[in-house]
């Protein structure tokens, strides 16, 4: 049920992508196109359908709402509508709220968008910030800015909206993999035919379009800001794991890309040999098809997993019954266990309940030690460090997976083996 | 025209295939739709209680051997049938005299289950 919602609200983002560009480029066949490099190529591939698989459920959200939140803020700079900049500030506040990765995301598509369009039109950049400012004082933007305002003062406001969260997420990169990403990471975030036929449409929008309108800003400022957030975050100053980052690449490479097959397809048939153009045509079809394909075949598993994933529910619902999560601190291996993402909706805590050990080039970064005991406590369980993580963290549950360290932990006496399934294993630490 | 069915056709097919979706995903949920497994448990797992639970997705009816040992030396022996997808709660009653770990493993055809507490 959950991966279900998520699904629609997957297909929702896509929805809402396909409106943005229908709205930016004027032309039903680019906003149609969308569903075929959104919905076709790499629907079950990264960034998208894993985020459904995954149950991340943040992202999802995000991928929906920062089209919706830049489709409003479209219509109210080339309109002049009022009640558009009052959704947009409200959509803007929603994906405060729900994801922040992706809220940072918008605030610097955002800024990028204004700042060009602002240095494109660099003569009357006085009239437009003053025509901004009368589409955004008026009653309804500034009735939706004082409820947000409200609502963040008084009823709710997110953990992350303090001072060190905004130092730790801005400044110099501090860790290996917050420098940025090489082209084939690129590649692999955004998809390699994405990746090459949204250059085409960037470079087809460049040479085309009148630069001192808003769909030239909209639709290059945001590819440009987000490859440069990926490619090199240090130059502004982001300070966030950039293949994160780089899982948003899709969305304006996918606008882009859209454009670029629809004026292909002009091109060819404007050809003047019909035979050419439609080989082509062909050619480019048949390696965009199958370039995407083959990155979404390559996700499907080689078989269904739901047993071991019924397993692992089982195990979540059984731990979440008898520990007592005020007390209780539970260790599960991310690595080697199907589905444990999951583990989180069965406690509801917080989002570091339950501690995980993550996948193992995660704990090796040449600029700064990271924190190795969820590791440790798995793979070293006896060691000296694995014996101080112990005490350090207060773990005294370990779920396993039963094939793998499951049997091993058996040889530790510090543990008593208290569940026990064809998958799993959850062991309880006698030393308090 | 032509956008209206459009529209309507994509919120047809969208109710349909996620109708569907919904059947299969309640069906794979199930902990005995297409599935073979067991799971032994303990029903206190915080205090020194040896009370256990084995529940059955095997998909079929299957007799269950569990065997109880304190530290290591089997003390008792016992034979259980549980319907498929039933669970079954087992007390035993041992009368430990001193610290001990306490073994209980379960076997069913080639499977083998095994918990086990360090009783202070």
């Amino acid at each position: 049920m959950p991966a279900i919602v998520l699904l629609l609200l997957n297909i929702i983002g896509i929805f809402t992508l396909s409106i943005l560009a229908g709205r930016v480029f004027r032309n039903p066949k680019t906003a149609a196109m969308i569903f075929f490099v959104t919905g076709v190529l790499y629907a079950i591939n990264a960034p998208q359908g894993k985020y459904v698989s995954g149950g991340v459920v943040g992202n999802i959200i995000g991928n929906m709402l920062i089209p919706v939140a830049l489709y409003f803020l479209y219509r109210a700079l080339s309109e002049k509508d009022s009640v558009f900049a009052g959704l947009f500030l409200f959509s803007a506040a929603g994906l405060l709220f729900t994801h922040h990765l992706s809220a940072f995301i918008l605030i610097y598509s955002v800024a990028a968008i204004v700042l060009a369009y602002l240095a494109l039109n660099f003569t009357k950049s006085f009239k437009i910030v003053g025509g901004w400012f009368r589409i955004f004082l008026k009653p309804f933007p500034i009735a939706v800015f004082l409820l947000v305002i409200f609502y963040f003062l008084f009823v709710f406001t997110p953990s992350y909206f303090n001072p060190e969260a905004v130092a730790q997420a801005t400044g110099e990169p501090t860790k290996i993999t917050r420098f940025g990403l090489g082209l084939d990471q690129l590649e692999t975030n955004a998809g390699s035919a994405r990746l090459i036929l949204g250059t085409f449409g960037f470079a087809l929008f460049f040479l085309a379009a009148r630069r001192k309108e808003y769909k030239f800003s909209f639709a290059l400022s945001w590819a440009i800001v987000l490859l440069l957030m990926s490619w090199k975050p240090g130059w502004l100053y982001v300070n966030i794991p950039s293949d994160r980052i780089g899982n948003y690449l899709f969305l304006p490479f996918s606008l882009l890309a859209a454009f670029g097959i629809v004026e292909l397809m002009k091109l060819f048939r404007k050809s003047s040999t019909n035979f050419f153009s439609t080989a082509l045509l062909f050619i480019l079809l048949f390696f965009a098809i199958t370039d995407g394909l083959s990155d979404s075949a390559e996700a499907f598993k080689s078989r269904p997993q739901f047993q071991e994933a019924m397993q692992t529910f089982h195990s979540a619902d059984y731990l979440a019954e008898k520990l007592d999560s005020s007390q209780d601190i539970l260790l599960k291996d991310h690595v080697n266990i199907y589905g444990d993402s999951w583990y989180k909706l069965f406690f509801m805590k917080d989002y570091k309940y339950p501690l995980s050990r993550g996948n193992l080039s995660r704990y090796a970064d040449p600029t700064k030690p990271r924190e190795t005991c969820t590791r440790d406590m798995i793979s070293e369980p006896d060691s000296l460090e694995g014996q101080a993580c112990f005490s350090e963290t207060g773990v005294n549950y370990v779920a396993l997976n039963a094939q793998l360290e499951g049997n091993s932990f058996e040889k530790y006496p510090d543990f008593s083996k208290i569940y026990s399934s064809n998958y799993l294993s959850i062991f309880k630490r006698n030393i308090q | 025209m032509s956008s209206k069915i459009i529209i309507i056709a994509t919120i047809i097919f969208l109710i349909v295939s996620f109708s569907v979706l919904f059947v299969i995903e309640t069906k794979n949920h199930d902990y005995d739709y297409k599935k073979s497994w067991s799971v032994v448990y303990f029903e206190n797992p915080r205090d020194n209680s040896l009370d256990f639970t084995i529940e059955n997705h095997e998909g079929e009816k299957s007799e269950y051997n569990y065997e109880i040992s304190i530290d290591e030396k089997k003390i008792s022996d016992n034979k259980i049938e549980i319907e498929k997808g039933a669970v079954q709660k087992i007390y035993p009653i041992i009368d430990l005299e001193k610290s001990a770990r306490v073994t209980i493993e379960v076997t069913a055809d080639d499977l083998k289950y095994r918990i086990y507490k360090n009783i202070q």
